[in-house]
Protein backbone atom coordinates (compact mmCIF):
# COMPACT_ATOMS: atom_id res chain seq x y z
CA UNK A 1 0.00 0.00 0.00
CA UNK A 2 1.27 3.28 -0.68
CA UNK A 3 1.16 6.16 1.66
CA UNK A 4 -0.12 9.44 1.35
CA UNK A 5 1.31 12.69 2.11
CA UNK A 6 0.50 12.99 5.40
CA UNK A 7 0.42 9.17 6.68
CA UNK A 8 0.37 5.52 6.47
CA UNK A 9 -3.32 4.88 5.08
CA UNK A 10 -3.43 2.88 2.24
CA UNK A 11 -4.31 4.30 -1.67
CA UNK A 12 -8.06 2.67 -1.83
CA UNK A 13 -6.67 2.84 -5.81
CA UNK A 14 -3.64 1.44 -5.64
CA UNK A 15 -5.10 -1.19 -3.57
CA UNK A 16 -7.74 -2.43 -5.78
CA UNK A 17 -5.69 -2.23 -8.57
CA UNK A 18 -2.93 -4.86 -6.93
CA UNK A 19 -5.67 -6.81 -6.25
CA UNK A 20 -7.07 -6.78 -9.70
CA UNK A 21 -3.46 -7.94 -10.87
CA UNK A 22 -3.24 -10.45 -8.23
CA UNK A 23 -6.48 -11.99 -9.22
CA UNK A 24 -5.36 -12.54 -12.59
CA UNK A 25 -2.88 -15.20 -11.58
CA UNK A 26 -1.09 -14.67 -15.35
CA UNK A 27 0.25 -10.92 -13.85
CA UNK A 28 3.66 -9.69 -12.25
CA UNK A 29 3.54 -10.08 -8.98
CA UNK A 30 3.30 -7.05 -7.12
CA UNK A 31 2.66 -6.34 -3.53
CA UNK A 32 1.14 -3.10 -1.48
CA UNK A 33 4.76 -2.80 -0.42
CA UNK A 34 6.39 -2.58 -3.91
CA UNK A 35 3.82 -0.40 -4.59
CA UNK A 36 4.55 1.61 -1.65
CA UNK A 37 8.51 1.50 -2.09
CA UNK A 38 8.57 2.27 -6.15
CA UNK A 39 8.12 5.22 -7.79
CA UNK A 40 8.46 4.44 -11.36
CA UNK A 41 6.96 1.82 -13.23
CA UNK A 42 10.47 0.18 -14.12
CA UNK A 43 10.92 -0.52 -10.47
CA UNK A 44 7.87 -1.61 -9.96
CA UNK A 45 8.78 -4.40 -12.04
CA UNK A 46 5.75 -4.09 -14.71
CA UNK A 47 6.76 -4.25 -18.39
CA UNK A 48 5.04 -1.83 -20.13
CA UNK A 49 3.19 -4.63 -22.67
CA UNK A 50 2.15 -5.80 -18.83
CA UNK A 51 1.09 -1.98 -18.03
CA UNK A 52 -0.93 -1.88 -21.31
CA UNK A 53 -2.78 -4.91 -20.74
CA UNK A 54 -3.61 -5.05 -17.11
CA UNK A 55 -4.40 -1.45 -17.35
CA UNK A 56 -7.35 -2.09 -20.40
CA UNK A 57 -8.33 -4.86 -18.53
CA UNK A 58 -8.70 -3.25 -15.26
CA UNK A 59 -10.62 -0.10 -17.36
CA UNK A 60 -13.22 -2.88 -18.87
CA UNK A 61 -13.42 -4.46 -15.56
CA UNK A 62 -14.40 -1.71 -13.49
CA UNK A 63 -16.60 0.12 -15.63
CA UNK A 64 -17.85 -2.98 -17.76
CA UNK A 65 -16.44 -1.86 -20.58
CA UNK A 66 -17.67 1.70 -20.59
CA UNK A 67 -14.27 3.32 -20.26
CA UNK A 68 -11.86 2.35 -23.05
CA UNK A 69 -8.38 4.37 -22.13
CA UNK A 70 -7.56 8.15 -23.59
CA UNK A 71 -4.29 9.21 -25.36
CA UNK A 72 -3.74 11.96 -22.37
CA UNK A 73 -3.35 8.82 -19.68
CA UNK A 74 -0.23 7.22 -21.52
CA UNK A 75 2.52 9.38 -20.67
CA UNK A 76 1.18 9.18 -17.15
CA UNK A 77 1.92 5.65 -17.43
CA UNK A 78 5.69 5.44 -16.28
CA UNK A 79 5.54 6.16 -13.03
CA UNK A 80 3.36 4.84 -9.83
CA UNK A 81 2.07 8.40 -8.89
CA UNK A 82 0.71 8.76 -13.08
CA UNK A 83 -0.86 5.29 -12.83
CA UNK A 84 -2.38 6.28 -9.44
CA UNK A 85 -4.13 9.81 -11.31
CA UNK A 86 -5.27 7.03 -14.06
CA UNK A 87 -6.73 4.87 -11.96
CA UNK A 88 -8.65 7.34 -9.95
CA UNK A 89 -10.12 8.39 -13.13
CA UNK A 90 -10.99 5.11 -14.30
CA UNK A 91 -12.91 4.69 -10.76
CA UNK A 92 -14.18 7.86 -10.73
CA UNK A 93 -16.12 6.77 -13.98
CA UNK A 94 -16.94 3.26 -11.96
CA UNK A 95 -18.85 5.12 -9.01
CA UNK A 96 -22.52 5.11 -9.03
CA UNK A 97 -23.68 8.49 -9.65
CA UNK B 1 8.09 16.66 -44.85
CA UNK B 2 5.65 17.23 -47.26
CA UNK B 3 6.67 16.51 -50.76
CA UNK B 4 5.29 18.70 -52.75
CA UNK B 5 4.68 17.14 -56.13
CA UNK B 6 1.59 16.67 -58.11
CA UNK B 7 0.42 16.23 -61.56
CA UNK B 8 -0.61 12.94 -61.82
CA UNK B 9 1.99 11.34 -60.23
CA UNK B 10 0.28 8.01 -58.99
CA UNK B 11 1.36 5.08 -56.98
CA UNK B 12 -0.05 1.63 -57.07
CA UNK B 13 0.83 -2.07 -58.17
CA UNK B 14 1.11 -2.62 -54.51
CA UNK B 15 1.86 -6.15 -54.24
CA UNK B 16 2.93 -8.75 -51.28
CA UNK B 17 4.77 -11.77 -51.79
CA UNK B 18 5.52 -12.66 -48.20
CA UNK B 19 7.23 -15.83 -47.26
CA UNK B 20 5.76 -19.41 -49.00
CA UNK B 21 6.21 -21.15 -45.45
CA UNK B 22 2.94 -20.97 -42.96
CA UNK B 23 4.22 -21.63 -39.40
CA UNK B 24 3.32 -21.03 -35.75
CA UNK B 25 5.14 -19.51 -33.65
CA UNK B 26 4.59 -21.86 -30.39
CA UNK B 27 6.24 -24.55 -32.67
CA UNK B 28 9.47 -22.64 -33.12
CA UNK B 29 12.14 -24.84 -30.98
CA UNK B 30 12.97 -23.60 -27.68
CA UNK B 31 9.62 -21.12 -28.41
CA UNK B 32 8.45 -21.42 -24.23
CA UNK B 33 12.11 -20.52 -22.83
CA UNK B 34 12.53 -17.29 -25.33
CA UNK B 35 9.42 -16.08 -24.47
CA UNK B 36 9.60 -16.60 -20.62
CA UNK B 37 12.52 -14.98 -20.59
CA UNK B 38 11.37 -11.69 -22.67
CA UNK B 39 8.01 -11.85 -20.72
CA UNK B 40 7.98 -14.16 -17.60
CA UNK B 41 3.87 -12.55 -16.61
CA UNK B 42 2.62 -12.60 -20.03
CA UNK B 43 0.71 -15.31 -21.58
CA UNK B 44 1.53 -15.47 -25.06
CA UNK B 45 -2.16 -16.42 -25.88
CA UNK B 46 -3.21 -12.61 -24.87
CA UNK B 47 -1.18 -11.46 -28.08
CA UNK B 48 -3.76 -12.56 -30.87
CA UNK B 49 -1.16 -14.24 -33.14
CA UNK B 50 -2.01 -16.99 -35.50
CA UNK B 51 1.00 -17.84 -37.96
CA UNK B 52 3.73 -16.42 -39.59
CA UNK B 53 5.41 -16.33 -42.87
CA UNK B 54 8.92 -17.67 -43.68
CA UNK B 55 10.95 -17.81 -46.69
CA UNK B 56 12.42 -20.89 -47.59
CA UNK B 57 13.89 -19.57 -50.73
CA UNK B 58 16.93 -17.09 -51.11
CA UNK B 59 15.55 -13.60 -50.49
CA UNK B 60 16.68 -12.17 -53.11
CA UNK B 61 14.10 -14.71 -55.49
CA UNK B 62 11.74 -13.33 -53.02
CA UNK B 63 12.41 -9.97 -53.80
CA UNK B 64 12.77 -10.44 -57.96
CA UNK B 65 9.04 -12.17 -57.74
CA UNK B 66 7.74 -8.88 -55.94
CA UNK B 67 9.35 -6.71 -58.26
CA UNK B 68 7.99 -8.63 -61.33
CA UNK B 69 4.71 -8.79 -59.58
CA UNK B 70 4.69 -5.03 -59.36
CA UNK B 71 5.82 -4.32 -63.02
CA UNK B 72 2.92 -7.14 -64.38
CA UNK B 73 0.38 -5.31 -62.51
CA UNK B 74 0.76 -2.43 -64.91
CA UNK B 75 2.34 -4.23 -67.83
CA UNK B 76 5.07 -2.28 -67.38
CA UNK B 77 8.70 -3.53 -69.28
CA UNK B 78 11.15 -3.60 -67.07
CA UNK B 79 13.56 -1.58 -69.20
CA UNK B 80 11.40 0.96 -68.63
CA UNK B 81 11.76 1.49 -64.96
CA UNK B 82 14.50 4.27 -64.30
CA UNK B 83 14.82 3.52 -60.11
CA UNK B 84 14.45 0.59 -57.95
CA UNK B 85 14.46 1.50 -54.32
CA UNK B 86 15.09 -1.54 -52.11
CA UNK B 87 14.40 -0.66 -48.11
CA UNK B 88 14.78 -2.73 -45.47
CA UNK B 89 15.05 -2.64 -41.50
CA UNK B 90 18.35 -2.16 -39.68
CA UNK B 91 19.12 -6.19 -38.33
CA UNK B 92 18.29 -6.85 -42.32
CA UNK B 93 20.67 -4.93 -43.74
CA UNK B 94 23.66 -7.30 -42.86
CA UNK B 95 21.84 -10.06 -43.98
CA UNK B 96 21.07 -8.64 -47.64
CA UNK B 97 23.85 -9.74 -50.17
CA UNK B 98 26.18 -6.76 -51.14
CA UNK B 99 25.18 -6.86 -54.53
CA UNK B 100 21.61 -7.89 -53.78
CA UNK B 101 20.31 -4.75 -55.85
CA UNK B 102 22.71 -5.88 -59.19
CA UNK B 103 21.00 -9.27 -58.39
CA UNK B 104 17.14 -8.05 -58.76
CA UNK B 105 18.48 -6.05 -62.04
CA UNK B 106 19.56 -8.76 -63.73
CA UNK B 107 16.95 -11.14 -62.70
CA UNK B 108 13.63 -8.96 -64.01
CA UNK B 109 15.76 -7.50 -66.86
CA UNK B 110 15.55 -3.62 -65.80
CA UNK B 111 18.37 -2.74 -67.62
CA UNK B 112 18.30 1.35 -67.56
CA UNK B 113 17.47 1.03 -63.99
CA UNK B 114 19.54 3.05 -61.29
CA UNK B 115 19.08 1.34 -57.84
CA UNK B 116 19.66 2.93 -54.36
CA UNK B 117 19.26 0.95 -50.77
CA UNK B 118 17.77 2.41 -48.05
CA UNK B 119 17.58 1.95 -44.07
CA UNK B 120 19.11 2.46 -40.77
CA UNK B 121 14.73 3.49 -39.85
CA UNK B 122 14.14 0.20 -38.70
CA UNK B 123 10.56 -0.55 -39.78
CA UNK B 124 10.00 3.17 -40.80
CA UNK B 125 12.61 2.80 -43.81
CA UNK B 126 9.92 2.03 -46.62
CA UNK B 127 7.86 4.97 -45.54
CA UNK B 128 10.86 6.63 -46.19
CA UNK B 129 11.53 4.96 -49.23
CA UNK B 130 8.44 5.82 -50.76
CA UNK B 131 9.03 9.58 -49.75
CA UNK B 132 12.55 9.63 -51.15
CA UNK B 133 11.30 7.23 -54.13
CA UNK B 134 8.29 10.24 -54.87
CA UNK B 135 10.67 12.98 -54.30
CA UNK B 136 12.79 11.45 -57.29
CA UNK B 137 9.94 12.95 -59.71
CA UNK B 138 11.15 16.43 -59.04
CA UNK B 139 13.32 14.98 -62.31
CA UNK B 140 11.10 15.57 -65.30
CA UNK B 141 12.70 12.80 -66.60
CA UNK B 142 11.52 9.80 -63.83
CA UNK B 143 8.94 8.02 -65.10
CA UNK B 144 8.94 5.09 -63.48
CA UNK B 145 10.20 3.90 -59.47
CA UNK B 146 9.65 1.24 -58.19
CA UNK B 147 10.01 0.61 -54.15
CA UNK B 148 10.10 -2.53 -52.49
CA UNK B 149 10.15 -3.25 -48.87
CA UNK B 150 11.93 -6.63 -47.97
CA UNK B 151 12.12 -7.97 -44.40
CA UNK B 152 13.26 -12.00 -42.98
CA UNK B 153 14.40 -13.28 -39.70
CA UNK B 154 16.60 -16.62 -41.06
CA UNK B 155 16.90 -17.73 -36.93
CA UNK B 156 14.00 -19.03 -35.43
CA UNK B 157 14.35 -17.60 -32.34
CA UNK B 158 14.70 -14.49 -33.51
CA UNK B 159 11.35 -13.99 -34.66
CA UNK B 160 10.06 -13.76 -31.22
CA UNK B 161 10.11 -10.62 -29.45
CA UNK B 162 8.49 -8.42 -26.89
CA UNK B 163 6.05 -6.71 -29.22
CA UNK B 164 5.48 -8.88 -32.18
CA UNK B 165 6.59 -12.24 -33.98
CA UNK B 166 8.48 -11.77 -36.96
CA UNK B 167 7.20 -13.31 -40.26
CA UNK B 168 9.27 -12.64 -43.53
CA UNK B 169 8.14 -10.41 -46.84
CA UNK B 170 8.88 -8.49 -49.79
CA UNK B 171 6.25 -5.98 -50.56
CA UNK B 172 6.35 -3.24 -53.15
CA UNK B 173 4.36 -0.72 -55.40
CA UNK B 174 4.93 1.55 -58.50
CA UNK B 175 5.59 5.39 -58.62
CA UNK B 176 4.25 6.41 -62.12
CA UNK B 177 3.61 9.23 -64.38
CA UNK B 178 1.23 7.11 -65.80
CA UNK B 179 -0.39 5.53 -62.65
CA UNK B 180 -3.13 2.92 -62.90
CA UNK B 181 -6.81 2.51 -61.51
CA UNK B 182 -6.21 2.28 -57.62
CA UNK B 183 -3.32 4.31 -57.47
CA UNK B 184 -2.81 6.82 -54.90
CA UNK B 185 -1.03 9.73 -54.62
CA UNK B 186 1.46 11.07 -51.78
CA UNK B 187 0.23 14.17 -50.20
CA UNK B 188 2.32 14.44 -47.12
CA UNK B 189 5.44 12.34 -45.12
CA UNK B 190 6.90 12.82 -41.88
CA UNK B 191 9.01 10.92 -39.62
CA UNK B 192 10.12 11.35 -35.85
CA UNK B 193 13.05 10.59 -33.56
CA UNK B 194 12.27 9.25 -29.95
CA UNK B 195 15.54 9.98 -29.54
CA UNK B 196 15.19 8.23 -25.90
CA UNK B 197 14.10 5.12 -27.67
CA UNK B 198 17.04 4.79 -30.13
CA UNK B 199 18.94 4.76 -27.14
CA UNK B 200 16.96 1.68 -25.21
CA UNK B 201 15.41 4.25 -23.01
CA UNK B 202 12.13 4.89 -24.38
CA UNK B 203 8.99 5.63 -22.61
CA UNK B 204 5.32 5.89 -22.88
CA UNK B 205 5.78 9.17 -23.07
CA UNK B 206 8.57 9.12 -25.38
CA UNK B 207 6.72 7.24 -27.78
CA UNK B 208 3.88 9.35 -27.90
CA UNK B 209 5.40 12.31 -28.79
CA UNK B 210 7.24 10.74 -31.55
CA UNK B 211 4.07 9.32 -33.08
CA UNK B 212 1.94 12.49 -32.08
CA UNK B 213 4.60 14.70 -33.64
CA UNK B 214 4.47 12.93 -37.32
CA UNK B 215 0.69 12.80 -37.29
CA UNK B 216 0.71 16.45 -36.60
CA UNK B 217 2.99 17.50 -38.98
CA UNK B 218 1.61 15.44 -41.60
CA UNK B 219 -2.56 17.14 -41.37
CA UNK B 220 -1.22 20.28 -40.37
CA UNK B 221 0.80 20.62 -43.60
CA UNK B 222 -2.17 19.28 -46.25
CA UNK B 223 -5.14 20.99 -44.40
CA UNK B 224 -6.80 17.52 -43.88
CA UNK B 225 -7.80 15.75 -40.53
CA UNK B 226 -7.24 12.44 -38.88
CA UNK B 227 -11.07 11.82 -38.72
CA UNK B 228 -11.85 11.73 -42.16
CA UNK B 229 -9.47 9.09 -43.40
CA UNK B 230 -11.08 5.73 -44.33
CA UNK B 231 -8.10 3.50 -43.30
CA UNK B 232 -4.79 3.50 -41.36
CA UNK B 233 -1.94 0.95 -42.63
CA UNK B 234 -0.18 -0.03 -39.11
CA UNK B 235 2.69 -2.20 -38.02
CA UNK B 236 1.95 -5.68 -37.34
CA UNK B 237 2.76 -6.22 -33.25
CA UNK B 238 0.21 -7.74 -31.07
CA UNK B 239 -3.04 -7.00 -30.94
CA UNK B 240 -3.09 -5.29 -27.34
CA UNK B 241 0.58 -3.61 -28.39
CA UNK B 242 -1.02 -2.43 -31.85
CA UNK B 243 -4.73 -1.50 -30.15
CA UNK B 244 -2.27 0.89 -27.85
CA UNK B 245 -0.51 2.70 -29.83
CA UNK B 246 -3.32 3.40 -31.90
CA UNK B 247 -4.65 4.93 -28.72
CA UNK B 248 -2.13 6.48 -27.77
CA UNK B 249 -1.92 8.56 -31.01
CA UNK B 250 -4.85 9.29 -31.30
CA UNK B 251 -6.02 6.78 -33.98
CA UNK B 252 -9.48 5.03 -33.28
CA UNK B 253 -9.37 1.35 -33.60
CA UNK B 254 -12.07 1.09 -36.30
CA UNK B 255 -9.66 2.70 -38.88
CA UNK B 256 -6.73 0.72 -38.20
CA UNK B 257 -6.07 -2.27 -40.26
CA UNK B 258 -3.86 -4.32 -39.33
CA UNK B 259 -5.18 -7.99 -37.27
CA UNK B 260 -6.22 -10.17 -39.85
CA UNK B 261 -2.39 -9.79 -41.80
CA UNK B 262 -0.71 -9.70 -38.79
CA UNK B 263 -2.81 -13.12 -37.78
CA UNK B 264 -1.65 -14.44 -40.79
CA UNK B 265 1.94 -13.62 -42.22
CA UNK B 266 3.31 -11.98 -38.65
CA UNK B 267 5.49 -8.79 -37.97
CA UNK B 268 7.02 -8.40 -41.52
CA UNK B 269 9.13 -5.64 -40.68
CA UNK B 270 9.05 -2.25 -43.22
CA UNK B 271 7.02 -4.36 -45.52
CA UNK B 272 3.25 -4.41 -43.22
CA UNK B 273 1.85 -1.54 -43.84
CA UNK B 274 1.88 -2.54 -47.80
CA UNK B 275 0.64 -6.18 -46.74
CA UNK B 276 -1.74 -4.26 -44.71
CA UNK B 277 -2.82 -1.85 -47.75
CA UNK B 278 -3.04 -4.77 -50.24
CA UNK B 279 -5.22 -6.80 -47.57
CA UNK B 280 -7.52 -3.89 -47.22
CA UNK B 281 -7.77 -2.89 -50.97
CA UNK B 282 -8.45 -6.86 -51.96
CA UNK B 283 -11.73 -6.70 -50.59
CA UNK B 284 -12.41 -2.55 -50.92
CA UNK B 285 -10.56 -1.15 -53.95
CA UNK B 286 -9.03 2.13 -52.49
CA UNK B 287 -11.41 4.86 -53.65
CA UNK B 288 -10.91 8.21 -55.68
CA UNK B 289 -10.57 11.15 -53.16
CA UNK B 290 -10.63 8.92 -49.85
CA UNK B 291 -7.61 8.95 -47.72
CA UNK B 292 -5.20 6.63 -46.58
CA UNK B 293 -2.38 6.48 -43.75
CA UNK B 294 0.56 4.37 -43.80
CA UNK B 295 2.34 4.20 -40.80
CA UNK B 296 5.21 2.57 -38.72
CA UNK B 297 6.65 2.44 -35.48
CA UNK B 298 9.73 1.17 -33.99
CA UNK B 299 12.53 1.88 -31.59
CA UNK B 300 13.45 4.81 -32.19
CA UNK B 301 11.24 5.85 -35.20
CA UNK B 302 8.07 6.45 -35.96
CA UNK B 303 6.99 7.45 -39.65
CA UNK B 304 3.62 8.53 -41.39
CA UNK B 305 2.27 9.23 -44.88
CA UNK B 306 -0.65 10.28 -45.59
CA UNK B 307 -2.19 9.36 -48.94
CA UNK B 308 -5.39 9.99 -51.47
CA UNK B 309 -6.95 7.82 -53.74
CA UNK B 310 -6.30 8.68 -57.27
Amino acid sequence: MRADAVGAEPDEHLERFVDYVTEQGSGPAISYSDVATSTTRAELGISSLDMLILLAGYADATTGGAVTLQPEWVPMLDDVEGIRSVLVEIDRMSAPT
Amino acid sequence: MTAGISGGIGIGGFTCVPGDLTRRAEDIAGFDARWHALLPDTAFEKMGCGTFSAMSRPVVEHVTDCVTAVLADRGLAPEDVDRLVVATSDACLERLDADVAVQVLAATGMTRCVPTLLSHLQCCSSLEALRYGWQLFDDPAIEHVVVVAVDFTPDDLDRVRSFAVFGDAAAGCLISRTPGPGSVELLASATTVDHAGLLGEDSFRSRQQAATSALDTVFARTGEQLQKVAKVFGSNLYVPVATFNAMAAGVPRGQLHFQETMQRHGHCGNADWILNLVDHAAGAPLGPGELYVALSSAPGFFACTLLRGL
